[in-house]
């Protein structure tokens, strides 16, 4: 899978706000994003005030390359 | 006295080893040992320590051969930074090689850290202000790019003079194959500042690597000051006290000099003590015929491992005494870790167990000193398991306080829920297993089978945990020395007196080049051999190579008058590999140096005296002991003075000799040969 | 055990009773095999430095070697990097992800006896094209006990710039050189021909290749055989818990230094010199920090562009854990362990996360290094006795290739030069003068050995006055090589910071701009010791009518691009590379006085600076 140059001069991973408070902490910032732990990719709902994960998919990294 | 014993008397030799704590003594009467002595090491005024350990020998100076010395005079003036007033003269562009080191960091504690900081920025042996660089430089070839300016030259170091320098190094690239401009510098320097100590690196390490070369050089022109005052001081007090013998030195790879050259070039005598146990190691080899030997000495700080392998030390091309304060000369190779009796056990916050490189020293000391010692070391553990006796003073100077050594363990185990003696347990095992690590370093990742060497134990605590050491990498089997505790002052009694000459080529070997070396080995040989008082003198021939592309020089004995150059050449080069390495490539020889050396001939083979024929030794008692993390009961404890010659052993026991403890393992088997050396066979793990 | 519970009794050290309970194996043994995995890492990479052929492995040490577990959920074993070698740190990390996803590649349950599996696509989890992964099984009695795994960088992958670093010339990755998905280099112990006939015949370095390569095997065949020296003395049972103890213990340090770090969120900013328009960067990291958990997200930076500047997402993860390891006080063994309190956010398409057919070959170097500098920054706003200034901050490359005249027969020769520089001050003191970027470990190679080997006259590489930033403890000062080819010569360069000064911290002031000068045909003078002709700019601010140097500010100076590759020099040029100087730390007025006397005596700071910095009186 090939892909072209974005056209934004930035980029910023996309956020999906999550209709819920932290369990943890009660803080409404729960956001649906991707980020890479020791393991490879994650889909994570996470709170950005206190890093609690309230749910995680991990995602098999995309065909790159070729393959 | 009658003639026949005058002429008996005249072959005493005498090694004396200068250690930080101790000065060793041993005394060689022809090919036997007659007397060794400990004595403390008197700081501050060195000489008077000799004396004392030669009046306690009871030695007369009139029947001395040869007094052999080792000694960490430039060792030390070097580590505490106490050496001279120094300045550097170097090749334009090049002012800052000493800040610059090799760049990179240590392995073990600063891998990836931002702010870390070279010895030589933190504790400079020379600051930029006196390092000055003058118009002067040389191609590979030879060929001028700066012609030397002269004048210039005697500027900066009329500045360094009234800055106060007192020595002086004067270190140009290329220098070791063209040495042209630094001669004539150092020339220009000693007619106009005849007081100045003048070093030039070509003279002080005349190999390629400008750093290491450069380095070495700076750190001979810092010592030099000091070991003058320190070699005619000691010469005039041993001649004062009646020892008028010639006194000579240990150097770094094991051959002797006189005095006035270990004067001119002290960074030869960096590692003198320690070598005198390698030459030691190598006499045993050659005497109990075990071609492969793995020399393993535990002091106080570190442990040392030096590797004879076919009957020869292994050669090192240098000698590093702090993160990239190195002397670039080729040294017998000992390879040492932070892994000694006061290293300090310590948990780190994720409950990790470390054991060293910090060290407790002999001040305070480990806990058991009872010195006010707080931390837990491994002194204290072995002490704690029963490896040490409660009863006897340790190095025959200091009562053992077995408390302080309970308290310090305690104190440390109750953050981890651990008794006294199980931490003492996880102590000496992570212990041992660094210094199995140590000896692997230099065996099985060479490609050498540690399986087919015997460990030789010395020094105070050597013995202590051979056969633990041993075991855990399937060695088969362990020596201990009669002189174990003093096994440094007996190998210097091995060493011999030799003249080296080196020329440098840096060129890859052609059938052409091969035989040029062979014949310019050969010319060396006979000017070498020519010179007065070497009528007896054999000629060695080295070749400092490497495969081409590689850029690490591996030395290999070549005999010049062989008929087909190359092809020994590659031969011998490919066996020197080999042992180093484990391994062969098929690439062109690229020869960096030339080294012919002209070597005393006369034997220098040593024994310990012949032990008494008597009644096998009985027990002096027993005592419970943890070997091996296992708990032994009623272990026998043996004297070392009792014991007969062809006695047979069966561990677990201990014996114990005026200068250390041994401790044999369940099992193992030890015999006592006609010298006293302990044989041990150890049980198949 | 709420989730908070179970984190905090993460951070806790074990007790003798919690090793035994938990793990199955005593304290003992879990000490002397915690040790022994990090020792066989060690002696995998030393077996590498003595044998290779490449000085980039042999004095360089730009590889990683190490080991890793096998699958073991119960364990939470997922062939998780246990031991890491000390080579370069910018691959301790890489590991995790580039050999783990060619075992999955490859599938685990292919591996036989004796197998090597080698790859090199950067798109899957790795670096770039040069750097060259493989792994080896290792088995017990038949069972999987892990795997030994190296990543090396080739001097040579083929394509069509000589190193592979082809800035402005690699538009994509097809550019790039060979690209391997996982297959075999050794089957059941032999050596498969044909895979060694892609290097020997699709590199410029054959020779080099087919001895290297099985240099990496015997090297991992150390790791396999000491691995199972100790399963025989322990026991596969006991070797595993170790192992899991080993990575608990790792990740429990990494989180006990956390909790150190105040809880907050922190910005840094900073931007690549140009893009391949020569337009700078722009750059940014935010770090989120609660309790013992780490969040690094590089949103916010800019897109990645053709012809190399932009970097994997692999190697963006290996930097952030890089940065955060820099930037803590005590070192952890690397290990998964370790990376498991962190998360790092990638965005896609950015500079930090290359998207196929992005070029990452010369981009791995500086984003590499500038995101590893961007955790740095952001974390030293946290906690004063953290942080450190800014670093000369690149992997910097300069590189001659050409027809070496001065032999009977001339033969082609091919130089890659890393020229290093200075630390940013700390609390703890002034930084380093010299020394390699946290990244690499590099073993200065000798000038005298480079001038027999290469037409090239190293004339000059010495500290320069004024270059330092100032600060209660000041950087290290910028260091200068000068060097002079004796045959034309094409070269490859990459520098950064010749666009920004670099940063100080907590009112340490910057230090010194990067540059490359070309003073044409001047090795004449310089023997003459004449002055030299006057400097073009080849990186670095100019002015546009004449080349000159001139000052940034000034409305004229245009930048010209400082990283290119197919750039030519003449026989005789002489070309003047200063890195940056590094940035200090803390307010320089409040700089020992003897210290600022000893930098004007040693000429690292000139008497009018020293007044105008630090308000030093030195009548
Ligand atoms: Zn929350």
């Amino acid at each position: 899978m090939l892909f072209p140059q974005p056209t934004d001069l930035t980029i910023d991973e996309p956020l999906e706000p999550v209709d819920a408070a932290c369990p943890e902490c009660g803080n409404e910032a729960v956001f649906k994003y991707r980020l890479v732990d020791y393991r490879g990719w994650l889909r994570v709902t996470k709170c950005r005030a206190c890093l609690n994960v309230l749910d995680r998919v991990r995602i098999e990294p995309p065909a790159q390359g070729g393959a | 006295m009658a003639r026949e014993e005058r002429e008996r008397a005249l072959t005493l030799r005498i090694g004396i080893d200068t250690g930080g704590t101790f000065t060793d003594l041993v005394v060689a009467e022809g090919d036997r040992v007659r007397a060794a002595v400990k004595s403390l090491t008197t700081h501050g005024d060195l000489p008077s320590g000799t004396l004392n350990a030669l009046g306690k020998a009871s030695i007369d100076g009139e029947d001395v051969e040869r007094v052999v010395h080792g000694t960490t005079v430039a060792l030390n003036a070097i580590l505490t930074r106490r050496g001279a007033q120094v300045g550097l003269v170097t090749t334009m562009g090049y002012r800052d090689l000493l800040d610059m080191g090799r760049a990179w960091r240590p392995w073990e504690d600063a891998l990836i850290d931002p702010r870390w900081r070279r010895p030589h920025e933190l504790r400079p042996i020379i600051e930029r202000h006196r390092r000055r660089t003058v118009p002067e430089r040389v191609r590979a070839d030879g060929g001028t790019v700066v012609a030397l300016d002269e004048a210039h030259l005697l500027a900066e170091v009329a500045g360094l003079v009234g800055d106060g320098c007192e020595s002086v190094a004067i270190c140009f690239l290329h220098s070791y194959k063209h040495p042209g401009n630094e001669e004539r510098a150092a020339a220009l320097v000693r007619e106009r500042f005849p007081q100045l100590s003048v070093s030039t690196s070509a003279d002080i390490a005349p190999y390629p690597r400008e750093y290491n070369r450069f380095c070495t050089c700076v750190l001979n022109a810092y010592a030099q000051p000091l070991m003058d005052t320190y070699t005619s001081e000691l010469e005039n007090r041993l001649q004062g006290s009646g020892y008028a013998a010639p006194l000579m030195f240990m150097t770094n790879d094991g051959g002797l000099v006189a005095p006035e050259q270990a004067t001119a070039r002290p960074v030869t005598t960096l590692n003198s003590g320690p070598v005198g146990g390698v030459m030691g190691a190598e006499m045993y080899s050659r005497r109990l015929q075990i071609p492969n030997l793995v020399g393993f000495d535990m002091g106080g700080t570190s442990t040392d491992v030096a590797v004879i392998a076919d009957g020869r030390a292994s050669i090192k091309r240098e000698l590093e005494l702090e993160h990239d304060l190195i002397a670039g000369i080729p040294v017998l190779e000992i390879y040492s870790i932070g892994a000694g009796g006061g290293s300090i056990a310590s948990l780190d916050a994720a409950g990790g167990l470390n054991v060293g490189p910090e060290s407790a020293g002999s001040d305070p000391g480990p806990a058991c000193y009872g010195r006010g010692g707080t931390s837990a070391t491994v002194t204290d553990a072995f002490l704690l398991l029963g490896m040490l006796d409660p009863e006897v003073e340790l190095g025959g100077e200091i009562p053992p306080d077995v408390d302080a050594a309970e308290r310090v363990y305690a104190a440390l185990g109750d953050q981890l829920g651990a008794t006294p003696v199980d931490l003492a347990i996880a102590v000496t095992e992570v212990a041992i297993h660094n210094m199995a690590e140590a000896v692997r370093q230099l065996t099985v990742y060479r490609g050498a089978d540690p399986r087919e060497f015997a460990l030789l134990a010395y020094g105070a605590a050597g013995p202590l945990v051979a056969t633990q050491v041993a075991r855990s990498l399937r060695m088969p089997r362990v020596i201990i020395p009669a002189l174990a505790g003093v096994f440094s002052a007996f190998g210097l009694l091995g060493a011999r007196v030799f003249e080296e000459e080196v020329t440098p080529v840096m060129a890859a070997a052609t059938e052409e080049l091969a035989a040029e070396l062979f014949a310019r080995l050969r010319q060396s040989g006979a000017r070498l051999g020519e010179a007065p008082g070497r009528e007896d003198a054999h000629l060695e021939f080295r070749i400092d190579a490497m495969y081409a592309g590689q850029r690490s020089e591996l030395e290999a004995l070549v005999n010049p008058s062989h008929p087909q150059p190359l092809a020994h050449l590659r031969a011998v080069f490919d066996e020197a590999h080999r042992r180093q390495f484990g391994y062969t490539l098929a690439a062109d020889i690229y020869v960096s140096t030339l080294r012919t050396r002209a070597v005393e001939s006369a034997a220098r083979e040593v024994l310990p005296p012949e032990l008494e024929t008597r009644d096998e030794g009985k027990p002096k008692g027993e005592r419970d002991i943890v070997i091996g993390g296992e708990r032994h009961q009623d272990v026998p404890v043996y004297d070392w003075a009792a014991l007969a010659p062809g006695q047979r052993l069966v561990g677990p026991l201990v014996v114990e000799a005026p200068s250390y403890t041994a401790v044999i393992g369940d099992g193992d088997v030890a015999e006592v040969n006609s010298v006293g050396d302990l044989v041990v066979d150890l049980r198949e793990a | 055990m709420s989730v908070r519970q179970e984190k905090e009794s993460s951070t806790s050290a074990l007790s003798a009773q919690e090793v035994e309970s938990r793990y199955g194996i005593d304290l003992t043994v879990a000490e002397v095999l915690r040790h022994a995995l990090r020792y066989i890492s060690l002696q995998m990479q030393l077996k590498i430095n003595a044998a290779a052929l490449s000085p980039l492995l042999s004095e360089m040490n730009d590889f990683g070697i190490g080991l890793l577990g096998p699958r073991d959920e119960a364990r939470d074993l997922d062939f998780d990097a246990i031991a890491m070698s000390t080579g370069a740190p910018a691959h301790f990390v890489i590991n995790q992800y580039y050999a783990r996803m060619a075992i999955e590649h490859w599938g685990a349950e292919r591996f036989e006896p004796g197998d090597v599996v080698i790859y090199n696509d950067p798109y899957r989890g790795g670096s770039h094209v040069n750097d060259v992964g493989a792994v080896m099984p290792i088995f017990h009695e038949g069972r999987l006990m892990g795997f030994a795994a190296s990543i090396t960088h080739w001097l040579d992958i083929g394509g069509p710039v000589p190193t592979g670093f082809g800035p402005g010339l690699q538009r994509d990755v097809y550019a790039e050189g060979i690209r391997l998905s996982p297959r075999l280099l050794y089957k059941r112990g032999e050596l498969v021909r044909e895979t060694v006939e892609l290097f020997t015949e699709q590199t410029r370095i054959a020779d080099i290749s087919s001895n290297d390569l099985q240099v990496v095997k015997a090297a991992l065949q150390v790791g396999a055989d000491m691995v199972g020296h100790y399963v025989d003395r322990y026991g596969p049972d006991a070797y595993l818990s170790a192992v899991e103890y080993t990575l608990d213990y790792s990740e429990r340090a990494v989180r006990r230094a956390l909790l150190e770090i105040p809880d907050g969120t922190y910005h840094a900013e900073d931007h690549l010199d140009n893009d391949s328009e020569g337009d700078p960067m722009l750059l940014r990291c935010t770090v989120r920090k609660f309790g013992s958990e780490i969040e690094i997200d590089f949103s916010g930076s800019a897109r990645e562009d053709w012809n190399g500047y932009a970097c994997q997402w692999s190697d963006t993860v290996s930097a952030a854990h890089l940065g955060l390891q820099a930037i803590l006080l005590e070192s952890v063994p690397p290990n998964a362990g370790a990376y498991r309190p962190v998360h790092v956010v990638a965005p896609a398409g950015s500079c930090f996360h290359a998207l196929p057919p992005m070029s990452t070959n010369s981009g791995h170097l500086f984003f590499l290094v500038k995101s590893t500098t961007l955790v740095k920054m952001a974390i030293s706003q946290a906690d004063p006795k953290l942080a450190v200034g800014e670093n000369y901050d690149d992997i910097c490359i300069l590189s001659f290739a050409g027809i070496d005249t001065r032999l009977k027969h001339p033969i082609p020769f091919v130089y890659i030069r890393f020229p290093l520089g200075p630390f940013g001050g700390s609390a703890l003191g002034d930084g380093c003068c010299y020394m390699p970027i946290e990244e690499g470990n590099a073993v200065e190679t000798s000038i005298e050995f480079e001038e027999e080997a290469q037409p090239l006259l190293f004339l000059e590489r010495e500290f320069v006055t004024d270059t330092a930033g100032a600060g209660m403890h000041r950087g290290g000062p910028a260091t200068r090589v000068v060097i002079a080819p004796l045959v034309d010569s094409e070269s490859t360069y990459q520098l950064e910071q010749c666009r920004f000064p670099t940063k100080g911290a907590f009112g340490g002031g910057g230090g010194s701009m990067a540059s490359i000068l070309l003073h044409k045909g001047s090795l004449a003078r310089w023997s003459g010791l004449e002055e030299l002709a006057e400097p073009e700019v080849v990186a670095g601010f100019a002015d546009p009518d004449d080349g000159a140097p001139i000052d940034p500010d000034d409305a004229r100076a245009v930048f010209r691009i400082s990283k290119l590759a197919g750039v030519h020099f003449k026989a005789g040029d002489v070309i003047a590379l200063q890195v940056a100087g590094a940035g200090g730390y803390g307010d320089p007025r409040e700089r020992d006085p003897e210290a600022v006397r000893r930098d004007v005596r040693n000429e690292i700071v000139s008497p009018a600076e020293a007044e105008r910095l630090y308000g030093a009186d030195l009548g």
